[in-house]
Formats: structure tokens, sequence, C-alpha cells
């Protein structure tokens, strides 16, 4: 978690911010971009999303005004390759959070509009299967690099 | 190693005896002279977050570009410790994620020593033309190096390496395909040969402290 504790000060500002109540039973908390290399056409969103409520719920779409589309994509580990699958919905369970992070679940968002540094604030649309939409505005975060990559949360 | 051909003679068996005699010899010789000179090239270290491959495997045969677009051959692999990574500039995750550790490797190297070489290979031509891949790898370090040609060289160097990938709806009109592909992270000798491979999830303080020992392990 050495990640965590060199940018501590920053993150808690931005998971402080950041924690979204959303659409009565959905909070967001602690989203973020890397920034990517002002060359790539392609940056990753992520982020811990909670279903408080007792049904499930899905995310059918998330868009952003900032980025020509966004998908949401899994990650696995099949046959010594990484593989990235489409997701048509994101399926929040009950009761629990979908931790979007590196090497899992993420955003990809396709085509930025400009180069987005560090600071930038990327707008994104979730919309939910009852139709329910609502806004996050995650930051972009230039990571250090001093520490790991792909760390498994510990989720509650 | 040594395979001595016996050749079954029909002459008498004093003179079977001094040819076996001699060839034993020689090959005592060699075995021993082999010995001294491999037998650290065949061992490994312990206890490092990598897998360390006891018989370096050598990667030959390839003609590739560099991302100022020359010329980049197993030759070029050799006389330096390289690390190498197989991905694709429209990667949103595991390239940025490996190519960050990476940078954080290279905070960590000691001063002392020579730099290794960070070759980030690109398994997705089409996308990834020379121009691309410099803006792309140097935005992580000016001293990453991106290696990208005919997709029929890089499958010689995948192959020898045991790198797969595969590519995801390309045939449709959209740019958007994705590639998958094996997110190893490799480290090469400087006699251009697979030494040690690192899996993910990744970590710069692991892969520096390995390179270290790696290092000073062959190289005394």
């Amino acid at each position: 978690m050495s990640f965590l504790s060199k940018n501590a000060f920053t993150i808690l500002v931005l998971v402080s911010v950041s924690t979204s109540v959303l659409a009565d039973h959905i909070t967001i908390k602690g989203a973020w971009l890397p920034e990517a290399a002002p060359v790539a056409r392609v940056m990753a969103a992520y982020m811990d999303i909670s279903n408080h409520s007792k049904q499930t719920s899905f995310i059918t779409s998330v868009t952003s005004p900032q980025f020509k589309k966004v998908e949401i994509h899994s990650m696995s580990h099949k046959n010594g390759m990484m593989h990235m699958e489409k997701q048509e919905q994101l399926k929040l369970p009950a009761g629990k959070t979908v931790a979007l992070q590196p090497g899992g679940f993420h955003m990809m968002l396709f085509n930025p509009k400009e180069w987005f540094k560090d600071g930038s604030k990327i707008t994104l649309n979730i919309t939910l299967d009852n139709k329910e939409t609502f806004q996050i505005i995650a930051p972009v975060i230039k990571e250090t690099g001093n520490d790991s990559g792909m760390q498994h949360h510990n989720h509650h | 190693m040594n395979t001595d051909t016996e050749n079954k003679a029909k002459s008498s068996l004093p003179l079977l005896i001094i040819v076996v005699a001699a060839l034993s010899v020689a090959a005592g010789v060699v075995i021993n002279q082999g010995y001294l000179s491999s037998s650290r090239d065949s061992q490994t270290p312990t206890r490092l977050e990598a897998t360390v491959l006891p018989k370096p495997r050598p990667i030959l045969g390839f003609e590739l570009i560099d991302h100022h677009g020359k010329p980049f051959t197993a030759e070029n692999l050799k006389g330096n410790w390289s690390f190498a990574f197989f991905g694709f500039t429209n990667c949103p995750d595991v390239c940025p994620t490996a190519l960050k550790i990476m940078q954080g490797v290279w905070k960590k190297l000691p001063k002392d020593k020579t730099k290794p070489n960070m070759l980030f290979f690109s398994v997705d031509p089409d996308r990834d033309p020379p121009e691309v891949l410099k803006q792309y790898v140097t935005y992580y370090h000016p001293d990453f190096m991106g290696i990208t040609g005919k997709l029929d060289q890089i499958d010689i160097i995948t192959n020898q390496l045991g790198i797969l990938y595969g590519y995801n709806d390309k045939d449709n009109k959209s740019e958007d395909y994705n590639v998958n592909h094996s997110a190893q992270v490799l480290l090469i000798d400087p006699q251009g040969r697979m030494r040690a491979v690192f899996s993910p999830p990744y970590d710069a303080g692991s892969i520096s402290h390995a390179l270290d020992v790696i290092r000073n392990f062959y190289e005394g």
C-alpha cells in the first residue's frame, strides 16, 4: 500500500471531495484516472461503487463530454494473457461494493478531447438500469511510479 | 554437452582402450573448463520475487525497428541488461501500470552501475508506428525505448520468449479493437538471453532488488 502512503494526503483530499451520494442508493468513492501519455488515445478510470440498497442495480452506460465514448471492461488472466472484455452493463450487487482498479474492472475512456494532465477533472455521466442518471467528477492524478500497480484493495 | 560417438572399431582391444582413454581425458578437460565458466550461469539466485531461468533462453533472428526507425535485432540485446515488456499504446490499464512500475524501478537504480535498457515491444504495429511509440514510452522515461516492426518478425521474438498476444474484433472497421497480451516483464542478460520473468502484480522495489541480486550473482 505504499502508493497510498506516499500520496496519502492528496488521496484523502480527493477522496473526500469525490465521495458522491447518488441516485439514493449508490455511492462512488475514490474515483480517479491515472495521467496518461499525451499521445494515448485511451485512459482508464478507477473507483469503488457501493450499492446500499437491497436490490441489484446495473450501470448500463457511461459517457463523458470530454471523451468520444466510455466503456466498462473486465480484466482477467486467461491462457497466459491479460484479456479485456467489454461489459454491456456493470452489475452492482445489493449491499456490496464493486471495485474498479488496476488489473480488474475499469472504465475505458476513448479519444480524449485534449491531454488531461494531473489535476484535470473528468466528468462522467452514469446511467443505471432504472434509467436514473447521475454525474461524478474524477480527478486525473499523476502517480509517482514508486509503488505497486494492481494492488489488491482490501474491502470491507 | 559432450556426446562422444563411440565408433565400434574392428581393431583390437588395446587400440580401443587407448582411444577411449584419450577421449575421456579430452572430455574431462572440456567438461572441466565448461563447468568452471558456466557453473554460475546454470545456477540461479534464490528467494527473489522473480522466476530466474536456470537455462537462459537465447533470443535470435528477428528484425524490428526502434522508435527512431533504426534496425533492432538480436545484436542490440547484447552488451547490457534489458527489461522487455510487450504491449500496445491503446492499452488503458496493463501497459500504463507496467510502465509506471518500470518508472519506479528507474528511480531505484543504483547510481554506480550501468543503467539497463527498457524495451517496450508493441504487438500492435498497425496503430503503433515508431513516432507514436516514441511519444508514448518517453512520456514514462526518456531512457525507455519502443520497438516495433512487421508482425511476423514480432512473432519470432514472442515465440522465443513465451509471450502470447491476440486481437479482439480487429476485423471490424473500428479503430478501437483490443489486444490481449501476456503481461510479464522479462529480464534479458548482456548475452541477449532471457534470464528472468516478473509476473503481475509487480512492485518497483522487488524488481529493482531482483535486478541487483541477479546482476551481482552473474557478474560477480
